[in-house]
């Protein structure tokens, strides 16, 4: 059958806009003078939108601008040479010649030093993430392309939105990363789908008019998208793909009278197939394997752990860094974090298993820190349980056991001690240890052997892939003061954070190229 | 005073002098005898009648991470639970840098006990855990100097539990399982160290 078939997936053309901006503004020859664009800044307590200007062809915003935004004292430093900007207790200096910011003695590098113009001094806007974020104590990130600078641990998915349209069909592409849930409500004239996010990072395409849908546009609240219906509109189907990326597609077919999915009709023998290779659109969802995650920040109450040199103790960064992580998770993820424990108790490492267990959880991360005998060894590590060390079974743990059964006969099934919950999962949590040890790799120091099996403990009884993190050795010194500062540890959760999402691409079953190219080609 | 008066307080002398005798002299001696069976100091170094044999000891490698091991003249025992014990009270001596030790100062071995199949059960006083500076490398380090000294050293001993003061004993600092007998790891000893003796190491 012969259908006409079009594809728009068109972004924003800000990039475009950007380079436009700069081209002009170099032809003017006016090197110094300031272009205003604008960035939106979302906050827990709402956005503001900040002015961003070209400045000798640097992208730019204004001192005074991010001033009035986070609060911020500026101050020139004839002494230093430079600027000094103040928030609270944090004091940022920096030097009018130099490319860099000393926050609090830390170095951070910069595309440009300060840029004083007519309307006042101005850095780079690689300032708001690599040293506003380090000065407020919060994470924040930029995201070129939209213009969004994110504080704090907001829920602001990408949604890029493409759409196909022919015989009597248009097919809405809603690609979210990361996953987001949803729900789709129809009245007469909207299709309103709601994500359960703080707001949307969207990309919309050009205007598309058709007889079933005529547009297509932001909602009423921050994360709600509007899809606008035509006349012909009878009804529409929606499924959710998972695919290995760590994004998920929404497909939402608009149907007009009379008109069935085609792809959910594909298997419908008294209808001929227009598509023989097309699943079912239900098959395209993709089970979430891993939907709750325990953390175990290490020691607690009593049990101080390692202690560093100063006196940082091992509980206390065990339990910043999993409030961190947990924070990450459930805002960027949305997936359910258990914690062992959230305040300064002693959690018995029987009891960490079995909070574990009974929250029926698929991936247990226990957060520690680590020390040595001399103060030379650095960097994180990640372990799993060696099942022939202090648990003293293997694989061959288990019994297998003959129970009668309802109606007769007997049924072997078997029986694991539930001490020895790990047996089955060492694989699993080998390949975590795997992931998590490449992550942290990327992005901090790591002990020079790689991910090592160990007969830890509170391992032993987790039902679940489970591993061990070590973040690093607080019998360091210089190791210690980093465990201790909120960027590292952001650094560690991201690091962590990666992982995860790396874990859930291997275990969840993804989908297979065949099936994702049946739906997005014609055969 | 009669003569019957100072008899009877002859013998109220007497029995006060034996009495003294017994408490201060008698009764010290015998509860000697009896710490020396239940709990070993280091002992001084091995004097010249004693016999001595060759045991590999083990201590922090020189990047910190894992074990080596070091030759020293032990005092040689009769019998394999005997041996066990001299070497881990010369394991558990003191020693000077470039050395260090991965067992807690104070440490004290109470007692050795060995099954038929092989398992060494290691009673310690309760500084192997109440001094220890944690940390899981610090734990696994001082449970493997332990099981290795044992088991290397005494090649009838293939596993070691370790217990403090008479008791099983979840983990020495929150990491490592104590709960079973533990085997020897070859993973731990650096084995590239030029000061490691003839380790044989399952």
């Amino acid at each position: 059958m012969a259908r006409e078939r079009l594809t728009h997936r068109v972004r924003w053309p800000r990039l475009l806009v950007l380079c436009l901006l700069a081209t002009v503004l170099q032809a003017t020859d006016r090197p110094a003078q300031a272009q205003p664009q604008s960035l939106t800044v979302m906050m827990a307590t709402g956005h503001q939108t900040l002015a961003a200007a070209q400045v000798n062809d640097r992208q730019m915003v204004a001192l005074g601008d991010l001033a009035s935004v986070f609060g911020l004292s500026v101050q020139e430093d004839s002494l230093a040479d430079g600027l000094t900007v103040a928030y609270r207790d944090e004091v940022v200096v920096l030097p009018a010649t130099q490319n860099l910011a000393s926050v609090g003695g830390r170095i951070v590098t910069l595309p440009s030093p300060p840029v004083r113009t007519s309307s006042g001094w101005y850095v780079p806007i690689e300032f708001l993430d690599r040293v506003l974020g380090l000065v407020i104590n919060t994470s924040i990130e930029r995201r070129q392309q939209s213009g969004l600078v994110i504080v704090g641990n907001l829920r602001v998915p990408t949604v890029d939105v493409g759409y196909t349209v022919g015989n009597g069909r248009v097919q809405l592409i809603f690609e979210v990363t990361p996953p987001a849930p949803y729900t789709i409500e129809e009245d007469q004239q909207h299709l309103l789908v709601k994500f359960d996010a703080d707001a949307l990072d969207l990309s919309l395409p050009e205007a598309a008019s058709d007889s079933l849908v005529t547009s297509i546009q932001r909602g009423t609240e921050p994360s709600w998208l509007t899809i606008n219906l035509g006349s012909e509109y009878a009804t529409f189907e929606s499924a959710l793909r998972n695919s290995v990326t760590g994004t998920s597609t929404l497909l939402v077919s608009v149907l007009s009278e009379g008109v069935t999915n085609e792809i959910t009709a594909t298997n419908t023998p008294s209808q001929p197939s227009v598509n023989e290779t097309a699943p079912p659109l239900t098959e395209l969802t993709t089970p979430a394997v891993v939907r709750t995650i325990v953390l175990d920040p290490g020691h607690g109450g009593d049990d101080h752990g390692a202690v560093g040199p100063s006196g940082v103790l091992e509980k206390q960064v065990a339990l910043q860094v999993a409030e961190r992580l947990q924070r990450a998770i459930e805002s960027r993820l949305g997936l359910r974090v258990v914690m062992t424990r959230n305040d300064d108790r002693m959690v018995r490492l029987d009891e960490r298993a079995a909070i574990a267990n009974n929250n029926k959880a698929d991936l247990f991360i226990s957060l520690h820190a680590n020390a040595a005998l001399t103060p030379l060894p650095a960097g994180a590590g990640v372990s799993y349980l060696s099942l022939d060390d202090a648990s003293g079974t293997s694989r061959e743990g288990s019994d297998n056991r003959s129970v009668s059964v309802l109606g007769g006969g007997l049924r072997n099934i078997e029986a694991v001690s539930w001490e020895m919950a790990q047996i089955s999962h060492i694989d699993q949590s080998a390949m975590f240890a795997a992931i998590v040890d490449a992550q942290l790799r990327t992005m901090v120091d790591v002990r020079p052997s790689r991910s090592q099996a160990a007969p830890l403990r509170v391992l032993i009884g987790a039902n679940m892939p489970a591993v061990l993190v070590e973040l690093g050795f607080l019998s360091n010194p210089n190791e210690e003061q980093k465990l201790t500062s909120a960027s590292f540890q952001e650094t560690l959760v991201q690091a962590l954070f990666q992982s995860i999402v790396g874990f859930r691409v291997h275990v969840e079953q993804p989908i297979s190229p065949e099936v994702g190219n049946a739906f997005w080609e014609e055969p | 005073m009669t003569t019957r008066g100072w008899r009877w307080l002859l013998v109220v002398v007497a029995a006060g002098m034996f009495s003294a005798w017994l408490l201060f002299v008698t009764v010290p001696d015998l509860y000697e005898d009896n710490q020396d069976t239940e709990a070993t100091v280091p002992r001084e170094a091995p004097t010249e009648l004693a016999r001595l044999t060759t045991a590999t000891l083990f201590y922090v490698s020189d990047d910190g991470e894992r074990l080596m091991g070091v030759e020293r003249n032990v005092v040689e025992g009769d019998a394999p639970v005997e041996q066990a014990r001299h070497v881990l009270e010369a394991q558990f001596l003191g020693v000077e840098p470039p050395l260090t030790s991965t067992i807690p100062e104070g440490t004290l071995v109470r007692a050795v006990y060995l099954t038929d199949r092989g398992d060494a059960f290691v009673n310690l006083s309760r500084e192997i855990s109440s001094k220890h500076s944690g940390g899981s490398l610090s734990e696994l380090l001082t449970v493997y100097t332990i099981v290795n000294a044992v088991t290397v050293n005494v090649p009838s001993i293939r596993a070691v539990q370790i217990l403090i003061e008479g008791r099983e004993v979840d983990t020495l600092a929150g990491h490592v399982d104590l709960r079973r007998p533990i085997t020897p790891r070859a993973g731990w000893v650096d084995l590239a160290s030029p000061e490691v003796g003839d380790i044989t190491v399952p």
